[in-house]
């Protein structure tokens, strides 16, 4: 039997605004995220990442579509949030209640508060010497941290943060990574995490799904989706002949100084050895993967050429 | 429930700034104003006479209070008090934490009912200051301040005291429900403070409003609309619990039409329920529809 997903998102849409103002912010998307995952969601400003979330939330109505939250539709069903746990556009709180009073009263409001568990939250997310301080004081880097102890509260089974190392410095951010990294590994939570930082998601996820202008434009592994963009760089002589040989099996493009082949590390003996056997001296061949963030970009410019 | 009302009374009393000149105002008022009358009344014999020209009684003392949260002008202070607590919540982008963790329709009955709570507290206590400040303002002046404390006094003066104070209550769920409606247009505590403002405005302007469409249209008995409004039954519940009788609400439509409205307690506290009841659905069944977008 399989399991049911942490999320599953069916064929959803929403839609803002009527006739010459409508603006259709989600189209049609359809996700499947299993238990256990980091998930990473991206895309470039007004691509729908937040709408999206917020239906996951149940705080906006899709024009179309569904979300099941372990199986259970969070509209229907709303109580299935309580096992979720949520970062949405930054971390907002009542700035006039301290810290520690803003995550009571939320852990009240979804009849589940534990001291005990306020407490450690706040020490595990450094906050414990300012916990008593009204929130208006406290810097974007705290609200963040807030933020994720709110999020923490309830211990959830699936997290979903929205940019949750905005305002954070190199150290906090870092922290933060290890932290949902380890939630994933070490306790089975499920995070979909929305983020711009694309080396924060590339270091973090395991999967990741790309949406632009409301649509969901590539979705994958993350190792898998950067595997189909490998490329060796080889450093022969003479390269005009080596160019010769490699562009009968690859795509080859020269600087003058080295060859970039669209090959993966696997074709990398396979292809010293046709050198070899044409007389070709190989000095140097490296493995260069794409990163997330140029198949990123990639995809957005390809997306766009697409639709002009 | 009760760590939802919790919940919420902690966000209604923290945001002390706000409290304290809207709510906390009452009270600490009536204090302030025992003390300064006190004070001149103990130095100078002839403001003890002019103060107290004639015996008054704790029961009516204690009861004149819930007359505030009836009138305009006390509806409109708590109208802007309640528009913060609901308006509020968008302007500071916390509904997008509160509504995952619970039912979207146990938050606002919740939010109304501790808002309620909130200031019937306040008016209780101010209640207790102002009736035993008014003793000890007697005393001072020489004057009795009765009646005597017996089984049947207490059982009346409960009576009424528990109709002010639920006179009182439903008084701010109606302002909380215009404030919430006003609230959840705008987005914005000070759009919910204007547009509450205004339907309470419109609403007291409405016995002239109504006059000069029936003359208009020569229909001069649609003033009888006037009846459904919750400003004139609060009024009149008030007029029961403090005079038992009706309030007599006359409008002049012209030369010929006259009208004076005075109506039973059933048939008030049977409208304003319908208003309360009106008014909390209405709040809830836009909330569940309402996209919360920021």
């Amino acid at each position: 039997m399989t399991e049911t997903p942490a999320i599953r998102i069916d064929n959803l849409s929403k839609t803002f605004g009527r006739r010459r103002k409508r603006i259709e912010a989600v189209k049609r998307v359809t996700l499947e995220i299993p238990v256990g995952q980091v998930y990473g969601f991206l895309g470039p400003n007004g691509a729908g990442k937040t709408t999206t979330i917020r239906m996951m939330l149940d705080l906006i109505r899709p024009t179309e579509g569904d979300v099941r939250i372990f199986g259970r539709h969070v509209r229907r069903e709303h109580d299935v949030l309580r096992r979720v746990g949520a970062i949405v556009e930054g971390a907002t709180f009542y700035n006039f209640l301290s810290g520690r009073r803003n995550l009571e009263v939320l852990a009240r409001t979804a009849n589940d508060l534990n001291p005990k568990r306020v407490d450690a939250l706040l020490e595990q997310v450094g906050l414990a010497h300012r916990a008593g301080q009204r929130v208006k004081g406290y810097s974007t880097g705290m609200k963040q941290r807030l933020g994720l102890a709110a999020a923490l509260l309830s211990d959830p089974d699936l997290l979903i943060l929205d940019e949750p190392t905005n305002g954070l410095d190199p150290e906090g951010m870092h922290e933060i990574r290890q932290f949902i990294r380890s939630l994933a590994d070490d306790h089975g939570k499920t995070i979909f995490l929305s983020s711009h930082l694309l080396g924060e998601v590339e270091q973090v996820c395991d999967r990741v799904a790309i949406i632009n202008l409301g649509e969901i434009v590539r979705e994958g592994m993350v190792s898998d989706l950067l595997e189909g963009k490998a490329r060796l760089r080889v450093e022969a002589s003479p390269l005009d002949r080596a160019a010769a040989v490699l562009g009968e099996y690859w795509a080859v493009s020269s600087n003058g100084q080295w060859l970039t082949i669209d090959a993966t590390r696997e074709d990398a003996p396979h292809l010293v050895r046709r050198l070899v056997e044409q007389g070709v001296d190989v000095y140097q061949v490296v493995s260069q993967r794409q990163s997330l963030e140029e198949f990123f970009l990639s995809v957005v410019r390809e997306e766009a050429g697409r639709r002009d | 429930m009760i760590n939802l009302f919790r919940a919420e009374w902690v966000k209604i009393a923290g945001n002390r700034w706000v409290a304290g000149c809207l709510v906390w105002i009452f009270p600490v008022g009536a204090l302030a104003f025992m003390l300064v009358v006190g004070v001149i009344m103990a130095l100078s014999s002839t403001a003890r006479e002019q103060f107290f020209d004639a015996p008054t009684q704790w029961t009516e003392q204690a009861v004149a209070v819930w007359n505030i949260p009836n009138n305009p002008l006390g509806r409109l202070v708590l109208l802007g008090f309640t528009a913060v607590v609901f308006a509020g919540e968008y302007q500071w982008q916390t509904w997008k934490n509160v509504v995952p963790r619970n039912r979207r329709s146990l938050l606002i009955v919740i939010k109304f009912l501790a808002l309620g709570a909130f200031i019937v507290t306040a008016f209780v206590l101010m209640s207790i200051l102002w009736t035993v400040g008014t003793g000890v303002l007697s005393r001072i002046a020489g004057m009795p301040y009765g009646p005597t404390l017996t089984g049947d006094v207490l059982a009346d003066f409960a009576g009424d005291y528990a109709l002010a104070a639920a006179l009182a209550f439903t008084s701010t769920i109606i302002a909380a429900g215009y404030a919430a409606l006003a609230g959840m247009l705008t987005r914005s505590i000070l759009g919910g403070v204007l547009v509450g403002f205004a339907i309470t405005f419109v609403e007291n302007l409405l016995a002239p409003v109504l006059a000069l469409i029936g003359l208009l249209l020569d229909i001069p008995r649609i003033v009888h609309l006037y009846r459904l409004t919750p400003g004139y039954n609060l009024l009149n519940v008030s007029s029961w619990i403090n005079s038992d009788k009706a309030i007599e609400w006359t409008i002049q439509v012209s030369d010929k039409a006259r009208y004076t409205m005075t109506d039973s307690l059933a048939f008030s506290i049977f409208v304003l329920a319908a208003w309360v009841v009106g008014l909390v659905g209405l709040t809830i069944f836009l909330f569940r529809r309402q996209d919360i977008a920021s």
